[in-house]
């Protein structure tokens, strides 16, 4: 494409007799051209290149409120490496990854498949598996604390209740937090997942089922060895994203323990927003962040070399 | 293309084969799907269906025990009240202006970017484009504490844009993905197109708007739903950045709310909450899917 444009460019000039007209109409494009651009380019300095060599200076400054004081160097990540909370936070954004991973990697991608058999009412179907998606992230986490509710009271423990187990702590217990905010993000998450995958089934070459059917291949075989392998570059695709997402979730943790119950569910996005925001400490605040940046590049450039570049972007 | 597959009708890739739903074995293993199926969506859709029916009930029953799980009592004037009392209204037409500008600056922006960095390719230009792929390769993590400080008081012209919904207009403004989203379909349209166009004399800017947008159609109808969600159901910034009660968008308010209300004046908040962009997603269903299907990011 861009050689073709090249060519167009160059036969212009060519067929244009007057060089000075070629000059002038070269410098509008260019100008104009900047000009274009200039609106979105002042956006992303000020909000995102800005902010990121800003925030890495900070994390190496001793801060008050907003403001500089003093460059310190290492000083604030020397301070919270040893701090218990850190390490602790920095544990949990893993068990995070883990328990997304367990609950939601496998469901968007056996849904798809289902869904993809269905003959009649299969729109309706993808419309229900997408509308959790739709409830605005607040809400939904919103509607689960209250559902989550610890008493006898709560609509899960009730539910429980008519299979004669007894109330669970949910959110307030220790050990179950991580998983049960890991299923609220699988509840948010799926559908617009299996919609990803389902649009990938759309192009698998049916021909290969017909062969396949002929030679005697029952369901589960045609699904192991046609369905499975056209879909496993996205499945590659979606465990990379999905890694990378669920290691810095936020809005779930924010919302529904704010870290607690004694940091049980704390992870590195809200320790930084905690630093910022409720300590007023901006220099930890922004090491913490450097530091989560830094392992998500680091498992991103791991990943993306495991997995097959070429296939990815196909 | 992309715009041909906007409006295609599903296509039919199913493992089955169509006579052998005929046969008992598979048409019972069809059946057990379609149940498997309407079963989960049932269950998925539990939390949004206990939230509807539940918070037109008597207060009393939310703390009887043992818990009612299908409601007894039904009071729908209670919703008129809590709308009132909350005066949601105020934070419904906050939001709606949020959204608003939002689109504008978003489509205006990106788009703008987007088809210079496509169509124009001014001197530079690729320079800014590995800039771009760059700068979402690298997480945001660490610029929260610095980009408060924007907000707070930016440098030179020390504004404090507290209370203004700037700071989110102008992160709209520049979205990475965005950029290259509409790049993609500018890089799709055919470029004799243009070049015709250019030879007969028409500006820069009249390509755009006389041949560009026209044709772009379907991808800004798009965006523009896509932004409207997203201004609806955005949090962060605008939790951080409206500190006046009455300048609170929806999200803001139901956060501040949290806790501070009876059982059912909540159950009917979240309502108010969550209602408008489900029908929305219902009425352009087609335009949502669209982009999953056809102009998923692909950088």
């Amino acid at each position: 494409m861009n050689g073709m444009n090249k060519m167009n460019r160059k036969t212009n000039y060519l067929s244009d007799k007057n060089p000075l007209r070629n000059i002038k109409s070269c410098l509008t494009r260019n100008i104009s051209g900047w000009i274009f651009m200039l609106p979105c380019i002042l956006g992303l300095i000020i909000f995102t290149w800005y902010p990121m060599v800003q925030g890495v200076y900070m994390s190496f400054c001793k801060t008050r409120g907003y403001d500089i004081v003093v460059f310190t160097g290492l000083q604030n990540y020397i301070k919270i490496l040893h701090n218990t909370v850190f390490l602790k936070a920095l544990g949990n954004s893993f068990k995070y990854v883990f328990w997304c991973f367990v609950l939601g990697f496998g469901l968007p991608i056996i849904l798809s498949i289902l869904v993809n058999e269905i003959r009649k009412g299969q729109q309706t179907f993808r419309v229900l598996m997408y509308l959790p998606t739709m409830v605005p992230g607040i809400a939904a986490s919103l509607i689960w604390a209250i559902m989550l509710n610890p008493g006898p009271t709560g609509l899960f423990n009730t539910l429980l209740s008519k299979f004669d187990m007894g109330p669970l702590g949910w959110l307030e217990d220790a050990k179950l937090v991580i998983p049960t905010i890991a299923l609220t993000c699988t509840w948010s998450g799926f559908g617009a997942t299996t919609i990803w995958y389902l649009s990938s089934l759309q192009s698998i070459d049916t021909s290969l089922y017909e062969v396949a059917t002929i030679d005697g291949a029952g369901f589960w075989k045609r699904v192991w060895h046609i369905t499975l392998p056209h879909l496993s570059p996205m499945i590659r695709l979606g465990i990379v994203s999905q890694i990378i997402g669920t290691f810095s979730i936020f809005q779930q943790v924010f919302v529904l323990t704010g870290g607690g119950p004694n940091n049980a569910s704390m992870n590195l996005a809200m320790l930084s927003y905690n630093y910022a925001f409720v300590s007023m400490n901006m220099g930890t605040s922004a090491a913490v962040g450097v530091i989560q940046s830094l392992i998500l590049m680091v498992i991103s450039t791991v990943l993306y070399r495991k997995t097959d570049k070429g296939d990815i972007h196909g | 293309m992309a715009k041909e597959r906007a409006d295609s009708q599903v296509k039919r890739t199913s493992i089955i084969m169509e006579s052998e739903l005929r046969t008992l074995r598979y048409g019972a293993l069809y059946k057990g799907i379609f149940v498997l199926i309407l079963v989960f969506c049932l269950i998925t859709m539990l939390p949004v269906l206990w939230v509807l029916v539940s918070s037109t009930k008597d207060i009393d029953e939310f703390y009887r025990i043992p818990p009612t799980i299908i409601p007894q009592s039904f009071h729908p004037e209670k919703i008129g009240q809590v709308w009132k009392m909350l005066d949601f209204g105020k934070a419904y037409l906050n939001t709606i202006v949020m959204a608003i500008g939002t689109v504008f600056f978003s489509i205006a922006g990106n788009g703008l970017m987007a088809y210079s960095l496509s169509r124009i390719k001014p001197k530079g230009s690729d320079l800014i484009l590995k800039l771009l792929f760059l700068t979402m390769l690298l997480p945001t993590g660490g610029t929260l504490a610095a980009k408060m400080k924007l907000i707070v008081d930016f440098p030179i012209f020390h504004i404090n844009f507290i209370n203004t919904p700037w700071p989110m207009w102008i992160m709209g403004m520049a979205s990475c993905f965005t950029i290259i989203w509409f790049k993609d379909y500018f890089d799709s349209v055919s470029q004799s197109v243009i070049e015709a166009a250019r030879l007969d004399g028409l500006g820069e800017v009249g390509i755009f708007t006389k041949i560009m947008m026209p044709l772009c159609k379907p991808v800004i109808f798009y965006q523009v739903i896509m932004n409207i969600n997203h201004a609806w159901a955005d949090y962060f910034w605008p939790m951080l950045v409206f500190k006046n009660k009455s300048l609170q968008t929806v999200m803001v308010r139901a956060l501040a709310l949290q806790g501070k209300l009876a059982m059912d004046e909540q159950l009917i908040m979240l309502t108010f909450v969550m209602l408008p962009p489900m029908i929305f997603f219902v009425i352009f269903q087609k335009k949502f899917m669209y982009g999953m299907d056809g102009g998923a990011v692909k950088g």
